[in-house]
């Protein structure tokens, strides 16, 4: 895998370019991306807000992060590892399943509904949690799919799918979260 | 033990991390926020909706925290010729409130999925609780802060409303009612102990404004669709607030928001 | 059915209540008044402790707990009219210079890392004088002419032992090592030393009567 980290160096925060090239490297192996790929990741170390999302061009990803999603949110300006494992964690899953041509075809990130989003992300962080055996924020993830899904025993069951869930596909996840 | 308690002594367990107020204000990133970039009415429909939410959940928390600290230490730092016994049994029956709050936002925390701790702590509400005059910190705290609280605590509500959280919509509503039994508390103290002292009164209510804009964050808490805290006019009249009081908040939240730049808070 | 017109006694059959009792109006007055400046005390430390104890449990304990003294306090207050004292004030007081000082020694410590001391000043010291001095006053006065006594000793013994049981029970998740067992020992003799001398939370007397306490060491 080929990591690139755009700016080289930051000036209004704490955090070190090289510092993120090698957690992608750590995160993109355990999420299993083959080494041919180009991941190219763009920080927006203006924003102290906290949206990512990730772009694939053939075998080349690209991932837009504001600053704030990188940042801890105990300590102003300054990066968190573990904060930033786990934003990887989610946007590096979604391009190897996007790479994955038994996954299905996904519409592309900005077109995704929020509640498609919170499905995929449970999916991508429950596998990280299975493979690193870290919480991965389950409870964080279990709120957020409950606000698009519904605060109900059927949406539970879906979100417990997912995120103890392997080998799905699209088609899959988009079943999981119809309701019966 | 003193009769005055600064903030910066506040007692914390490891998990808690106190950040600088002048930090945020002197973060460089402020001069870069594009104009109309807020994160917005707190809805289901934001994006970010259950981050937002947990985040505002652990800023109750701490909030409580410190409210529990404010009425705690008016119950110690006065003798009885400067508050009346009357007035200090109040803020005792406060600190049991606050404290049952602190339980109620911790018990949310979990459920939303927050830890302890997991955002730093400013100290801002606290710092308003340590007035040396009882009259004006009873105004800081129960009339704008305590107002503060009515307008976030009904933002939760209807936020718990509005995407069927119902563990966070019944605990909202209760925390709620306590809020516009503290915030009249104040309003009757102000009223009682300033009966014949306008000047005193006119000082309180000068306090209590100063502490309200603090408080609206640059438009944080106001009417306007992007004000993440909506000013609850309902419950703050209930509470004892005059429609001219309220109209003056919300000018004054109006005022803030147009200012360039913009930074939410934490904690 | 009883035929409702048979005459029965107003005291039901299981009610043994006797007038007598140890306490004139006076005297109960002057207890009265001791017990609302124990109360005043008490609720105003345990409110100043909320910010100084790091433990959140802790914290949130005293903040409960300071509203149970306060209304305890408060119903001691409206006690006082009622025993024919109508300057309350004039008796909401502290027996002795003895129990000032014990006040000022349970009060002092602030330091965060100082929960246990706290504690067991309040917990292993002060309630159980309190809890002893209640139910010794319910013991002795009269069942019937001190009814509304009775009723609020009885309401707030119940806060009193849930209080203490709480207390203990913190106490004893905090204390974990023998040097923590030492220091918790330390500032209860400390404590029941100044106590003692004060005769309790009423004066001497507080346990009707006993032995004069020693003077020895005690501050002229």
């Amino acid at each position: 895998m080929i990591v690139t980290v755009d700016p080289p160096a930051f000036s209004l925060v704490y955090f070190d370019a090289g510092r993120i090239a090698a957690l992608t490297g750590e995160v993109g192996a355990l999420v299993g991306l083959p080494d041919d790929v180009r991941v190219g990741i763009e920080v927006d170390e203006k924003s102290p807000f906290g949206k990512a999302w990730g772009a694939l061009s053939g075998r080349s990803a690209t991932l837009s992060v504001e600053g704030g999603a990188f940042e801890d949110p105990q300590r102003l300006r300054q990066f968190s590892d573990a904060g930033a494992r786990l934003v990887l964690a989610r946007l590096l899953y979604r391009v190897a399943d996007r790479l994955d041509p038994a996954f299905g075809d996904p519409p592309a990130d900005p077109d995704l509904t929020k509640a498609e989003h919170a499905a995929w992300d449970a999916y991508s962080l429950g596998r990280y949690a299975a493979r690193t055996g870290l919480d991965a924020g389950q409870g964080k993830r279990r709120y957020a799919f409950r606000i698009r899904h519904g605060f109900d025993d059927a949406s539970d069951r879906a979100f417990d799918q997912l995120w103890y869930g392997s080998g799905l596909s699209w088609p899959d996840i988009e079943k999981i979260c119809t309701p019966a | 033990m003193r009769k005055s308690f600064p903030a910066s002594d506040l007692a914390r367990d490891s998990r808690f991390r106190r950040a600088r107020t002048e930090d945020r204000f002197e973060d460089p990133r402020n001069e870069y926020l594009p104009q109309g970039r807020r994160p917005g009415k707190l809805t289901p429909e934001r994006p970010d909706a259950a981050h937002a939410a947990r985040q505002m959940m652990h800023g109750i928390f701490v909030g409580e925290i410190q409210a529990l600290e404010g009425a705690g230490r008016t119950v110690w730092d006065f003798d009885d010729t400067e508050a009346p016994f009357a007035l200090k049994l109040d803020m005792a029956r406060q600190c049991w409130d606050e404290a049952r709050h602190t339980e109620i936002s911790v018990k949310l925390g979990d459920w939303m999925g927050t830890g302890i701790g997991e955002f730093a702590e400013t100290a801002f509400l606290y710092q308003a609780a340590c007035n040396p005059d009882p009259v004006l910190r009873l105004t800081g705290v129960n009339r704008a802060l305590e107002g503060l609280a009515i307008d976030v605590f009904n933002t939760m509500r209807e936020f718990g409303q509005a995407c069927g959280d119902p563990v966070l919509e019944f605990c909202e509503d209760w925390m709620l009612a306590d809020e516009v039994t503290h915030v009249k508390m104040g309003s009757d103290w102000l009223r009682r102990l300033t009966e014949h002292d306008p000047e005193r009164r006119e000082r309180a209510l000068e306090f209590q404004r100063v502490v309200d804009k603090l408080f609206s964050f640059r438009g944080f808490r106001g009417e306007g669709e992007d004000s993440p805290i909506q000013l609850a006019r309902t419950f703050r009249k209930m509470a004892g607030f005059g429609d001219a009081e309220i109209d003056t908040i919300a000018a004054d939240a109006r005022d803030d928001a147009d200012e360039e730049g913009w930074k939410a808070p934490v904690g | 059915m009883a035929d409702p017109a048979a005459p029965r006694s107003p005291f039901a059959p299981w009610d043994r209540r006797e007038l007598p009792g140890l306490f004139t109006v006076e005297e109960s007055a002057r207890r009265v008044g001791h017990y609302a400046w124990i109360e005043m005390r008490l609720f105003e430390a345990l409110g100043g402790w909320v910010a100084t104890v790091p433990e959140l449990d802790v914290k949130t304990t005293l903040g409960r707990h300071c509203y149970h003294h306060a209304w305890h306090a408060e119903l001691w207050h409206k006690r006082l009219p009622e025993l024919r004292e109508m300057r309350p004030e004039r008796l909401i007081a502290a027996p002795n210079a003895a129990l000032e000082a014990f006040v000022a020694a349970l009060t002092e410590p602030e330091a965060a890392d100082l929960t246990v001391e706290k504690l067991v000043g309040v917990f292993r010291v002060l309630l159980p004088r309190k809890i002893a001095a209640y139910t010794y006053h319910l013991a002795a006065t009269s069942r019937i002419t001190d009814g509304p006594t009775i009723r609020s000793l009885g309401f707030i013994l119940d806060d009193e032992t849930t209080d203490w049981r709480e207390g203990e029970m913190l106490l004893q998740s905090l204390i974990g090592t023998d040097e923590e067992v030492a220091r918790a020992a330390r500032r209860q003799a400390e404590l029941e030393v100044l106590i003692n001398r004060a005769g309790g939370i009423a004066g001497p007397g507080s346990l009707g009567a006993q032995p004069a306490p020693s003077t020895v060491g005690a501050p002229s």
